[in-house]
């Protein structure tokens, strides 16, 4: 779990350019100015390859906010469907 | 593979010794993840940062018949079209393309900002999903994408500028199903995997370096266990592995070191082995595709090889940064990396049917347009190494020079040489007295002055043409006349070739009333060798490294060299 976290907040200072120090737990795409359609995709894309996991179409739509991202990855590496 | 995450991460490093240039990427699709894959690769392989203009996908067209278009200035140009994600096939599609195409290439050749700027274009893959369509569609269908390819093929046959990165050739490798992702097409409009933004984005990568960085010149082969399998000394010259299932991939690395040889790239061999058996192996075993004599240096022996390569690179009088490494043992590379940095080590697989891939891969020889002079070099450096052992057995140095029967050919920088002078100028570090480099927009601009005087010289020999391979220019500044290159290629080093063509020059300037001349040594890395070069040649020295040519100039020695002007 603690990891998966360092992960997502590592990914959100790549991607996003959050800044390390910044706590990123109520982050979402309104209050993160990076957080463009185009930053989306990129999220997305590393979320799939950092995690090695599928992300469909639909889900992608959703993650759209930290906590959403967080939650939607402990369920996914934890029970995998 | 490389995933994503570590494409952003290394492309957000800031270093500064990048060499900067300006893309113009085009497409029907998105390409917003495909340029970080370009810069990751540019970067990691070839010290090039791509900055890319913003333009919208789908906006070929637009992009082309906008005002603001004529303006722009980049260095590159991508054009790609991807049929698969268009849905609705239409008859007119293809014809548009190749006509935008055409639009495309006459409006950057008829620029003057662009008509030298590079491009490259996506041809179009056979595989598109139509499985949906008859089979007369299909046919249709197909026969259209060969005419645009084979169309896009033509364009760059005629113009060394231009380009084609081969899709076919890239599905091939990994297979149609791995190369679209439908996903991804839904989420950004792009019709690639992440695989194969990664390839593309790799060859992308390898086609702009192959244009900008200065090739290397030299490929070092192990032999055991690399162009052959087994090792020489247990097993004998008839006992090597060519011929088996895993031998018959060293056939096929042998064939393709022959065709490096064919585009120029010098061969030398580096392995621990008698020097007669490994003749011995060449000449008896009739599976060999290589001869010895495609190697212009052999280093068989005891000795590391980290010392031996030393020995290559004095031989073949080339920098050891020219110089690639390849050897299929761990041992071996590491002990190169260790002890002989400046040497460009190839990382191997163990495997001998990926060493095509990894030379390729390493994007040390990938070359688009080879001159007349690359073809020559290897026939070059044996004629050099020849009048080497020549030089050995001369009792003198004055009767070696005499012995050599030296033709020096001096012309103007003109349409027959100019390819080539832009060549040296940009390759040669060695004998270089300001490395001031030029491409061929400012080359022209230097030659359209009214002041300035440039030439260039061919040496032949007993041996053979050495081709052109000295430059000067010279041009007015400020009312005072600076000597702005000089430049001579390393291998025609030591022979005072240098002080009689600067000789000739000179003299042709007093001739015109023109007798001080200043000369400017600028130190970098490598130029070390001339920096007393004025000096030694009675120029008095007016500050550190700033230069002024005495009244009379002549210098000793000029007899043995043979000078002649010629026209091309």
């Amino acid at each position: 779990m603690l990891k998966i976290r360092e992960e997502l907040n590592n990914i959100f200072e790549i991607v996003l350019k959050v800044p390390p120090k910044k706590s990123k737990i109520n982050l979402n795409y309104k209050n993160v100015k990076k957080w463009d359609s185009l930053n989306h995709v990129k999220l997305i894309l590393v979320l799939e390859s950092k995690f090695k996991i599928k992300i469909s179409e639909i889900d992608s739509l959703k993650l759209i906010s930290y906590k959403n991202i967080l939650n939607y990855l402990n369920k996914k590496m934890f029970n995998p469907a | 593979m490389l995933t994503y995450d570590k494409v952003l991460k290394y492309n957000s490093i800031k270093k500064n010794n990048f060499k900067k240039i300006l893309i113009n990427f085009l497409s029907n699709f998105n390409n917003d993840i495909l340029k970080d894959y370009v810069d990751y690769f540019s970067r990691k392989m070839s010290n090039i940062k791509t900055e890319f203009k913003n333009n919208e996908f789908d906006q070929i067209e637009k992009e082309i018949l906008l005002e603001e278009y004529n303006k722009e200035n980049y260095e590159y140009l991508i054009i790609g079209y991807d049929v698969n994600s268009k849905l609705n096939f239409d008859e007119n599609l293809i014809k548009n393309y190749i006509k935008n195409i055409k639009d495309i290439l006459n409006h950057i050749r008829n620029s003057k900002k662009l008509n030298n700027s590079n491009v490259i274009f996506f041809n179009l893959s056979q595989t598109q999903s139509i499985d949906y369509y008859s089979n007369e569609e299909k046919n249709k269908f197909i026969n259209q994408i060969l005419t645009f390819n084979k169309y896009l093929d033509n364009v760059a046959l005629r113009d060394k500028n231009i380009s084609v990165l081969n899709i076919d050739q890239i599905i091939n490798r990994i297979g149609r199903d791995n190369y679209y992702d439908d996903k991804n097409f839904f989420l950004f409009k792009s019709p690639y995997s992440e695989l194969a933004h990664n390839i593309i984005g790799q060859e992308i990568s390898k086609i702009i370096s192959s244009t900008i960085n200065i090739k290397k010149k030299c490929l070092v082969l192990d032999l055991d266990n690399t162009i052959w399998g087994g090792v020489l000394g247990d097993v004998g010259p008839h006992g090597i592995d060519l011929t088996s299932f895993v031998g018959k991939n060293f056939i096929k690395f042998q064939k393709y070191i022959r065709i490096l040889k064919k585009e120029g790239i010098i061969l030398a061999a580096c392995s621990k082995n008698n020097f007669e058996d490994v003749k011995e192996c060449f000449n008896k075993n009739k599976n060999m595709i290589l001869r010895l004599s495609d190697f212009s240096s052999i280093k068989a022996n005891w000795s590391p090889k980290f010392e031996n390569i030393n020995i290559i690179a004095k031989e073949l009088n080339i920098g050891k940064d020219s110089i690639v490494f390849f050897d299929d043992s761990d041992f071996e590379k590491s002990q190169m990396i260790n002890f002989n940095k400046t040497i460009n080590v190839i990382e191997t697989s163990k495997d001998p049917k990926n060493f095509i891939r990894d030379i390729e891969d390493s994007n040390y020889f990938k070359i688009k347009n080879l001159t007349t002079e690359d073809k020559k070099k290897n026939y070059q450096y044996k004629i050099l190494k020849r009048a080497d052992t020549l030089k050995k057995k001369s009792k003198n140095i004055n009767e070696f020079y005499k012995g050599l029967n030296m033709i020096l050919e001096i012309s103007s920088i003109n349409k027959y040489n100019f390819e080539r002078s832009v060549q040296i100028i940009n390759k040669t570090n060695q004998f270089n007295l300001t490395t001031k480099r030029y491409n061929e927009i400012d080359l022209k601009k230097f030659l359209d002055q009214k002041n300035q005087f440039s030439y260039v010289a061919r040496l032949k020999d007993k041996f053979g043409d050495h081709g052109i391979t000295a430059l000067i220019m010279i041009n007015k500044l400020k009312n005072k006349w600076f000597i702005d290159n000089f430049i001579l290629s390393c291998r025609i080093l030591s022979r005072n070739i240098e002080k009689v063509f600067l000789n000739e020059i000179l003299q042709k300037l007093f001739i015109k009333k023109i007798s001080s001349i200043n000369g400017i040594y600028k130190k970098t890395n490598k130029n070390s060798q001339c920096k007393n070069f004025y000096l030694d040649n009675g120029f008095i020295k007016l500050k550190e490294n700033h230069f002024l040519s005495p009244k009379k100039f002549r210098i000793k020695g000029q007899k043995l060299v043979k000078v002649k002007y010629v026209k091309n």
